[in-house]
């Protein structure tokens, strides 16, 4: 299909628009120095020490219409930054903090006047929004300090992990007893402590976003004190962190016999430490997680804990850019975090985003200058400043959030977004995930596009995606689903789905080509769309270049074909059962432990068009389904269950002479009670034979003149529910 | 200060991405196989150091103390060493040694045979001396027979093998002697039914011991009771019978045993009364005997908690500025003597506010003014009225004096998640 070019670069321009792309460019790269000293103006000044700031930012707003609004003027930058702690504290915040201690007003100033702290504080990640917060963080350890911090980089992560920033949920309250959350009190462990060696080497070179991961969060991370004991009381290897939960015990009671689950579980040690309390008194896995983490963390090691599904764990990060999972982590409900808290797609985002110290901090001044634009009413300006931000660090989701608002308010049409679209996904490499977030902004214009529009926009997304390591705890299903909807032609969403299978089919981990193919089989096979699905997965399989059955990746193929087997078998779909069938054997290649069945009844083996299981477990093999029906056998096993049953659907109708069915190696007393039943409909069932102790092999004929399109093997273990494991199932004909 | 920036950024520059490691330094002592095969060999016992080369802070002077102790005492046990590396893969020292330990460096003990004895860690393992070698001296005395008795043991069947399982075993510290799978299995096996007592001495940590008590509280393994239908009695004779077992020895098994006593007793209280007709005297007393044996060990300190918890004439002190589940008492009522000296600026009428901002649903009532633990005045309100804030008239008070609100508190939340703010300001 060729991509529509609807707008050209000319159209992109007069809106001010430059295709944002990472600058490639030698000449530019961007290098992390500081700006030179730079000095604020008399009047401006004076608005400092009055605690003025509505005054503050009237001025530096007016004193920058008119001027040329770059980062390479360390004067202009200066009064940006200011300008932008206002924006995003708040003026009347800042004023009611300085108005309420003269000694707060005196920091305030400080601050204003100091643009690498200024610089720091705004580039943390996360910045306090409309809060003091951060500032009083920030003010506490500046007191602490005699008035000279020496350790901004520390301090901000303390003022940002404490202050949250504008996405957090509760940013502006803070629940915790401030006798046991101190972030003075954890800004001096740190120094202390790195001090004496005692932290991982690396700790000295964290930047205030990864210090946010050390330092953590008082509304979810442990107590003061549980730093203290876990860096004197926790010690492996700075590589071992992932297992450090497991210095305490898992314990359900505790020691005086309290569930978990009641109040009275940590009551005997509630005076000590969080970390200290669930040493000597066990956990579970929320505690012991929260043990592994602050273990981490007091070792200058950033780490986070994550919610899944019934179950806590956590993170801890041995290098940059590398997340290693503890107690089953790393992935779920990140609950320290700086773009989103859906782990892996949140840390993947921030860790390229932040992964050039020096091109975030070039991005991050072209962000200033962008607000400053903002501020004077520039919006040509700000938009290509945004731009600017955007060359050096392509994927910042909140850059490109403000760019959006920027590019909708000055009337950027659906095809000019579609231009804009296509040049940025391609960037998200790696980040498919964040490239589906990122398009959100566009939604309405999104929807305005054609539908040859959209699909290309969606193809170019799952190759993102696809790219993009793929988990558990991230849903594809309903991307796909809100992307089938609004495409209005079913040749449309034929051709989607066909696009969406090619490009993850031959995904690096599978995950989400399971999780497409859940949502394909329920959502056409089930609704009588199976026509539809065989054509797209056909057409996908058919370019498909599958690995080899003993590789990692080519298993999770197989167990999401298992899943879709499956799910083609509960919708009763021979077409689906058999592309898919037929795609898994190509992975896995024929069966290779053919039993060749001892007995027969004289006629002809029926071929199968699909066979159907009553449930599945961990040890069925829905790939092998369709070799049951044939003498070769296969393997199949339900769920525990009263009465089990398989049943084999013929091509068509005809008449049977009868059935073999055999159990499969090991555990043959099960499957005692059974019969075998003919349908002509599916639904109404005859009984044609019956055992009560099924031998290993069962040779049942059917009286003469049966007719069947479906015949079945039910077994009984009323009042007792069993597994049943078949070998083979074979249909014979006269 | 722009000197300092650059140093910032050109410290983030340079820093590679891998993994930084310490100076590594190393101990020239065998490994652990080797350290075996020697000890094999002369009869001595083994002391693996377990330590981080690549990444102990300090670990040049660690070896050198250890190379040092080594020479000192070579004659009476084999020096092996575990080198606890960077880059390991997961799983590995769990392959090499018999235990596992989170806080290194260790020093883990093996009779001749390679059998684990004891380990020990903390200072006197990082500033090794005498106080270590006191502490390992009687168990190599021991290491030989201990060898032979897990000989028998293994060897043995029945009662013969359980009586050598625990004869062995009670040569060692009692946190090392649970940690013997092997041993404890032997027990396990040949004396289900505990007959010999040796079961609930070594087998049944806390765990394994309510798995005994509850599953007779609901009438066995597969039992449903619930509530005030378990059997208490049944419950109470068991722990009491394993109590009164000359097996039963050292205060830390007496204690485990005394908090499953109650345990039951608490149960068997909480289940068949209500906080107004209860009589909380024999779980008081039970802890008593638990705080008694030993007031500073780990159940000592927790059973003084729960004792206090429970004990209707104790108060909670409070002096944070902040309430939290700490101090909460689940379904019924406790006093808190809330220490507001600091916020005392002279005679006059305060506004005290408790400001929750945690959920959890609490009580709070009867407030009053203390100084210097007498009370000089009551809120203008009844006594029974459930409030946050009230107003509080205070006198003025002698330098130095302590000034406290008391009031009266309950929670009703299962979590005890009521906290928050405590405010005491003048009108």
């Amino acid at each position: 299909m060729t991509i529509p070019h609807f707008t050209t670069r000319i159209g992109l321009l007069s809106l001010g628009l430059l295709p944002v792309v990472p600058a490639v460019v030698a000449a530019v790269a961007p290098v992390a120095v500081a700006a030179p000293a730079t000095k604020l103006s008399p009047d401006v000044h004076q608005a400092l020490v009055g605690g003025r700031y509505n005054q503050v930012q009237q001025l530096l707003t007016d004193a920058l219409k008119g001027r040329k609004i770059s980062p390479d003027s360390p004067q202009v930058l200066h009064e940006a930054m200011l300008l932008e702690l206002i924006r995003t504290t708040g003026a009347d915040v800042m004023s009611t903090f300085a108005a309420s201690h003269p000694k707060k007003a005196s920091f305030l100033c400080a601050l204003a006047q100091d643009s690498e702290w200024l610089e720091l504080y705004l580039s943390c990640g996360l910045v306090p929004y409309r809060t003091d917060v951060g500032l009083d963080v920030l003010f506490r350890i500046w007191m602490e300090e005699k008035m000279d911090v020496r350790h901004k980089g520390l301090a901000v992560a303390l003022a940002s992990a404490w202050g949250g920033g504008e996405t957090d949920p509760e940013p502006r309250r803070l629940t915790r007893n401030p006798s046991l959350f101190n972030p003075v009190w954890r800004y001096k462990f740190f120094v202390k402590n790195a001090a004496a060696g005692r932290l991982h080497p690396n700790f000295k070179n964290l930047r205030p976003w990864e210090l946010r991961f050390v330092v953590g969060t008082p509304w979810q991370d442990w107590d003061d004190k549980s730093f203290e004991w876990a860096l004197d009381n926790i010690n492996v290897p700075w590589d071992q962190y992932g297992n450090a939960c497991w210095a305490a015990t898992y314990t359900d009671p505790s020691k005086f016999g309290d569930t978990v689950q009641g109040g009275m579980y940590n009551l005997p040690y509630s005076d000590l430490s969080q970390a200290e309390t669930c040493h000597r008194n066990g956990g579970v896995c929320g505690a012991m997680s929260h043990l592994g983490c602050v273990a981490a963390q007091a070792h200058g090691i950033p780490a986070y804990t994550v919610g899944q599904p019934g179950h806590c764990a956590y993170a801890v990060r041995t290098e940059r850019g590398k997340w290693v999972g503890g107690f089953g982590g790393p992935d779920g409900g990140m609950h320290n975090r700086i773009f989103g808290n859906q782990a892996p797609t949140s840390y993947l985002l921030m860790e390229t985003v932040f992964a050039d110290d020096a091109a975030i901090q070039r991005a991050y001044r072209y962000s200033f200058c962008a607000r400053a634009l903002e501020a004077t009413g520039d919006r040509n300006g700000a938009i290509a400043a945004w731009q600017q931000a955007l060359q050096h660090s392509p994927l910042h989701p909140f850059f490109r959030t403000a760019l959006s608002k920027q590019l909708r308010s000055a009337g950027i049409t659906p095809n000019q977004v579609y231009d804009y679209l296509a040049k940025a996904i391609p960037l998200y490499k790696g980040n498919g995930f964040s490239a589906v977030n990122m398009a959100a902004d566009f939604d309405k214009e999104i929807a305005a596009m054609s539908n040859e529009q959209r699909a290309a926009l969606y193809a170019l997304m799952h190759a993102e995606i696809a790219a993009t390591p793929a988990s558990w705890a991230v849903k594809c299903e309903d991307i796909i689903r809100n992307q089938s909807d609004s495409l209005t032609t079913p040749a449309a969403k034929e051709q989607f789905l066909a696009s969406v299978f090619a490009a993850h089919m031959n995904a690096e981990d599978p995950t989400t080509f399971g999780q497409i193919l859940e949502w394909a089989v329920s959502t056409y096979i089930a609704n009588g769309q199976v026509e539809l699905f065989s054509r797209a997965f056909s057409k996908a399989a058919a370019q498909s270049t599958p690995g080899t059955a003993d590789d990692d990746k080519a298993k999770k193929m197989v167990a999401a074909y298992n899943k879709a087997i499956i799910a083609a078998e509960q919708a009763r779909s021979a077409p689906a059962f058999r592309s898919l069938t037929e795609a898994a054997v190509k992975l896995v290649g024929p069966w290779k432990n053919p039993v060749a069945l001892k007995s027969s009844i004289p006629g002809k083996v029926q071929t199968a068009a699909m066979f159907r299981i009553s449930s599945t477990c961990n040890w069925d093999t829905p790939v092998r389904h369709i070799d049951i029906t044939t003498p070769t056998g296969g393997k199949c096993h339900t769920a525990k269950e009263e009465k089990p049953y398989m049943i084999v659907e013929l091509p068509a109708h005809g008449y049977v002479s009868g059935a073999v069915v055999r159990k499969t190696d090991g555990n043959e007393m099960r499957m005692k009670k059974a019969t075998l039943y003919t349908s002509e409909d599916g639904a109404t069932w005859k009984p044609r034979a019956t055992t009560d102790n099924m031998p290993k092999e069962w040779v049942a004929a059917f009286p003469d003149g049966t007719r069947a399109k479906w015949v079945k093997v039910e077994f009984d273990n009323s009042g007792h529910p069993d597994f049943a494991h078949i070998s083979h199932f074979v249909i014979y004909s006269k | 200060m722009y000197n300092h920036m650059k140093n910032v950024f050109l410290s983030a520059l340079l820093a590679p991405a891998a993994v930084l490691t310490v100076q590594a330094a190393n101990l020239s002592f065998p490994d652990v196989e080797a350290a075996k095969a020697q000890a094999d060999a002369t009869g001595k016992p083994v002391l693996i150091v377990w330590y981080g080369p690549d990444w102990q802070p300090d670990v040049d002077t660690f070896c050198r103390s250890w190379e040092k102790l080594a020479k000192q005492h070579g004659g009476t046990y084999v020096f092996g060493q575990y080198a606890d590396k960077l880059g390991q893969e997961g799983g590995t020292r769990n392959k090499v040694l018999p235990i596992e330990h989170f806080n290194l460096p260790a020093v883990v003990m093996l009779a001749p045979d390679g059998s684990f004895m004891a380990e020990f860690s903390g200072d006197q393992v990082r500033q090794p001396g005498a106080q270590l070698m006191q502490s390992t001296a009687r168990l190599a005395s021991e290491a030989p027979r201990f060898a032979r008795l897990v000989q028998i043991a293994r060897s043995s069947e029945g009662g013969k093998a359980v009586e050598n399982a625990a004869a062995a075993l009670s040569l060692l510290p009692i946190k090392d002697a649970m940690r013997q799978k092997e041993l404890t299995g032997i027990i396990n096996r040949h004396d289900p039914q505990d007959k010999s007592g040796y079961r609930a001495q070594f087998c049944l940590d806390h765990l394994g011991m309510y798995s005994e008590i509850n599953g007779i509280l609901k009438g066995g393994k597969e039992g449903e009771l619930s509530g005030r239908a378990r059997k208490f009695d049944e419950a109470e004779a068991y722990v009491r019978r394993v109590l009164n077992s000359k097996t039963l020895k050292g205060k830390e098994r007496r204690q485990q045993w005394l908090a499953g006593l109650a345990y039951v007793i608490r149960e068997r209280i909480l289940s068949t009364t209500t906080p107004e007709n209860r009589d909380i005297s024999p779980l008081l007393a039970a802890l008593d005997e638990v705080v008694k044996l030993d007031p500073e060990s780990q159940y000592g300190k927790g059973a003084a908690k729960f004792r206090h918890y429970w004990d209707p004439t104790t108060f909670n002190t409070i002096t944070s500025g902040y309430y939290t589940r700490g101090d909460q008492t689940l379904g019924f009522e406790k006093d808190w003597h809330v220490d507001v000296t600091k916020s005392i600026s002279g005679p006059g009428t305060y506004t005290f506010t408790l400001e929750p901002v945690e959920k959890g649903r609490m009580d709070s009532r009867n407030f009053r003014l203390a100084v210097n633990g007498k009370v000089v005045s009551t809120a203008k309100i009844p006594a029974d009225t459930n409030t946050k804030t009230v107003e509080l008239e205070v006198p003025a008070v002698p330098e130095g004096a302590k000034v406290e609100v008391w009031l009266t508190a309950r929670c009703y939340d299962g979590w005890m998640e009521a906290s928050g703010y405590i405010r005491m300001e003048k009108k």
